[in-house]
């Protein structure tokens, strides 16, 4: 519990005797004997307080001293004026995308909306397996990959032309798609060819002694070298 | 923007090398050009379209919400030269599969090519021939006009319109109400 300061009683006590040019230790009453009708009387709680901090938000805020609004102080008025929304879609600033944005990937190389039917039917064939059985494992995953973005682009422009009701376009759209998805049985035709080849030859490397497969030194070892047997 | 770029992604472990899925760009015109919207498979995570959209066209997508609409339910078509051929009851209902909607954030704005101007290359003014014929030889061509105009006058004064009285007698039994 707090106790009474006392440096606020003498301060008191002086304050107040001090015009009157008495000393209070020669008179510690004089105060109280002086008095009129008035009698300074200081209120106040012994108990301490429970507010960490009055609830006045202008606590030293003053304009004599020109302290200035304390920061974050919302104020009756304000600096600037409150910014309009723009309703108006035409006033409004037109946002520039970017040139090389990834998602162009999902238009027509030449950046627009939509292919006219002639560029859509302008086409060959499919890859037939044959063609595509002497190429590498690279060369496959990167046509299976354009023939993803084309029916990527195919789908995309097709629900377009639905939306703006542009007119014919959608059968050539469809005819292409379905030749892309023939190149794209036949990557598969032709890895799953592979890999039946791969894995019968497997099977007879497995009972030759000639084949190591174990993965240590070297795969094949001929067991017969003939130098110069050959003659053309 | 710059700290949205620079979020850390992390991909899965498990490589597809040949996936067989087909994803649309739709138009969001409601939203800004931060935002893209994709018709993906029912089958597609918000990880996966962050990942495929990364790898296969180099847009990174900093925030995923997806959506999926389920569809109305359909009835089969009548038959128009047979239309008794079967009852409401009989026709076959099914309802399509539902649409699964995904928008993305970037980091990066994209704004979407301007329309075609004019749409000769792909005879819009045939088509619309071609569809006003067709209902002319259905001969509903009257009934969708007079259709579009009753729809017109509601929907410009609908103060007017009130649910009608039908007055029904019975046989022998007095008159009652009926509100339809």
């Amino acid at each position: 519990m707090a106790s009474i300061p006392v440096s606020r009683i003498a301060r008191r006590s002086w304050t107040s005797v001090q015009s009157d040019l008495v000393f209070p230790f020669l008179s510690p009453s004089v105060q109280y004997t002086r008095g009129t009708s008035h009698i300074p009387i200081s209120r106040f709680s012994t108990s301490p307080s429970l507010w960490k901090r009055d609830n006045n938000r202008n606590r030293g805020v003053s304009a004599i001293r020109r302290t200035g609004p304390r920061p974050r102080q919302t104020l009756s008025v304000l600096k600037h004026e409150l910014p309009k929304p723009v309703l108006d879609p035409k006033e409004k600033t037109k946002i520039e995308g970017d040139e090389d944005h990834g998602l162009w990937g999902f238009f027509h190389k030449d950046k627009k909306l939509l292919a006219a039917p002639g560029e859509d039917n302008a086409y060959g064939r499919a890859w037939t397996v044959n063609e595509l059985r002497v190429k590498s494992w690279d060369d496959l995953h990167c046509l299976w990959w354009v023939c993803m973005r084309e029916r990527n682009r195919l789908a995309t422009e097709k629900i377009e032309r639905n939306r703006i009701k542009a007119g014919f376009g959608d059968v050539e759209a469809e005819a292409r798609d379905k030749t892309v998805r023939k190149t794209m049985i036949a990557i598969q035709h032709t890895l799953t060819e592979r890999w039946y080849a791969w894995e019968e030859a497997r099977k007879v490397a497995k009972d030759d002694r000639e084949v190591d497969l174990s993965g240590d030194g070297p795969a094949y070892t001929p067991s017969v070298i003939s130098v110069g047997t050959l003659s053309y | 923007m710059a700290d949205l770029s620079n979020k850390i992604i992390r991909f899965g472990k498990k490589q597809v090398f040949l996936p067989k899925f087909t994803i649309a760009l739709m138009r969001s015109s409601h939203l800004s050009p931060y935002h893209a919207r994709f018709l993906a498979p029912l089958t597609f995570s918000k990880l996966d379209l962050r990942d495929y959209l990364y790898h296969a066209y180099n847009v990174k997508a900093i925030n995923i919400r997806s959506h999926i609409k389920q569809q109305p339910v359909q009835q089969e078509p009548v038959d128009r030269r047979n239309p008794n051929q079967y009852s409401v009851y009989q026709r076959r209902h099914w309802r399509p599969q539902a649409k699964k909607y995904m928008t993305i954030e970037m980091d990066r704005p994209f704004v979407w090519p301007a329309e075609p101007e004019n749409f000769e290359a792909w005879g819009k003014t045939l088509m619309e021939e071609q569809l006003e014929r067709q209902e002319d030889k259905n001969g509903r061509k009257e009934e969708s006009e007079s259709l579009r105009k009753q729809v017109k006058r509601v929907r410009e004064n609908a103060q007017e319109f009130k649910p009608s009285q039908k007055v029904v007698q019975g046989l022998n039994g007095p008159e009652f109400k009926i509100m339809v």
